[in-house]
């Protein structure tokens, strides 16, 4: 979607939600959900009983006990992932489930509450990441000393680069192939697990990265390469030749 | 001399290409390294199927992100006095 695409949405998402806002200050019994407009469903019920379940799927959404429940293994999975340690991750979604509540005013639903919370999420790890290299213990990664490159000797191809699909999109959004990369990343050394998500959490620019790991931009480019070259390697051996 | 050369064969390797194709994916590219990456790109197969294939990776990583399940062991997940900690601290 190109980014007049975007734009364009998210005005006719505003308007929506601004009509739902003063739909719900005039007619209280008319059934409204947070994201979407007046599910039919909820219409039928609100033509039975004229209730107020009005807010019931805001009220659902609006209720941190509900977050816990649907999001808090996602999160938590999330957090354990980046920071392997339990209890820390434990404390770390306990963090984000309290700044989402206190923030909650501000949320404008332009995007789902699961991608709020973890983006709320991903900058209290990146807030973390930070708070542990102030303490000058090692976030940064280890000097590596791996110069291979996998699947090239002497700088050429060394095996056959298979043509993976005709149509790439179609991959990314097959669960074989997502659960094959899952798994690939998980084998990755884990200085090279943490560069990568701290690099697609976006929050934060090269410069900021490098700065964070103690690591030069050109170092910074070459582990990026070496990270998706393994991906790609381990991949093409693990998923495309089954 | 020797590190000349070596810097001059480096710069026409399916290695380099492949370091340009993971940069080309966060920046532009420019200048000589754009060029000696076009003109690679043009008579290398294998190169241009791999550039392919650093897209669908970033591309389903960044999907696998958002999901907040990139690295996630599915069989983990917040014990039962966890959640009811965090609830309480909520109220």
């Amino acid at each position: 979607m190109s980014k007049v695409d975007e734009s364009f949405v998210s005005f006719l998402h505003r308007i929506v939600y601004a009509f739902m806002e003063h739909a719900q200050s005039i007619a209280p019994g008319a059934s409204i959900c947070l994201y979407g407009g007046v599910s039919e469903n909820v219409k039928k019920q609100d033509e039975v009983d004229g209730a107020s379940s009005l807010n019931s799927g805001l009220e659902r959404e609006m209720d941190p006990d509900q977050w816990v429940d649907r999001y808090g293994d996602r999160l938590y999975k999330y957090a354990l992932a980046r920071v392997r340690e339990a209890s820390l991750a434990e404390d770390l979604v306990q963090e984000t489930f309290l700044s989402a509540v206190k923030a909650y005013g501000d949320f404008e639903g332009r995007s789902a509450v699961k991608t709020w919370l973890l983006t709320i999420l991903k900058n209290k790890i990146i807030d973390h990441y930070r708070k542990v290299k102030r303490q000058g213990e090692a976030v940064s990664l280890d000097s590596d000393t791996d110069t291979h490159t996998a699947g090239m000797t002497l700088g050429i191809w060394n095996t056959f680069v298979h043509n993976w699909a005709s149509n790439p999109d179609e991959l990314v959004e097959g669960q074989e192939f997502l659960g094959a990369l899952n798994e690939c990343f998980r084998k990755l050394p884990d200085r090279y697990k943490k560069l990568f998500q701290v690099k697609l959490a976006d929050d934060l620019s090269t410069e900021e990265i490098c700065n964070l790991f103690d690591i030069s931009a050109s170092n910074y480019w070459v582990l990026l390469h070496r990270i998706r070259m393994q991906l790609r390697q381990c991949l093409d051996k693990n998923w495309y030749a089954k | 001399m020797l590190n000349q050369i070596k810097k001059c064969w480096h710069f026409f390797t399916c290695e380099r290409y492949t370091e340009l194709a993971s940069q080309e994916l966060d920046q532009k590219l420019c200048g000589l390294d754009r060029w000696g990456f076009l003109f690679h790109h043009a008579i290398c197969t294998f190169c241009r199927r791999s550039r392919r294939q650093l897209k669908v990776i970033e591309k389903a990583s960044l999907k696998l992100d958002l999901e907040g399940s990139l690295g996630a062991n599915e069989s983990q997940g917040l014990s039962e006095a966890a959640k009811q900690r965090i609830k309480q601290s909520l109220h």
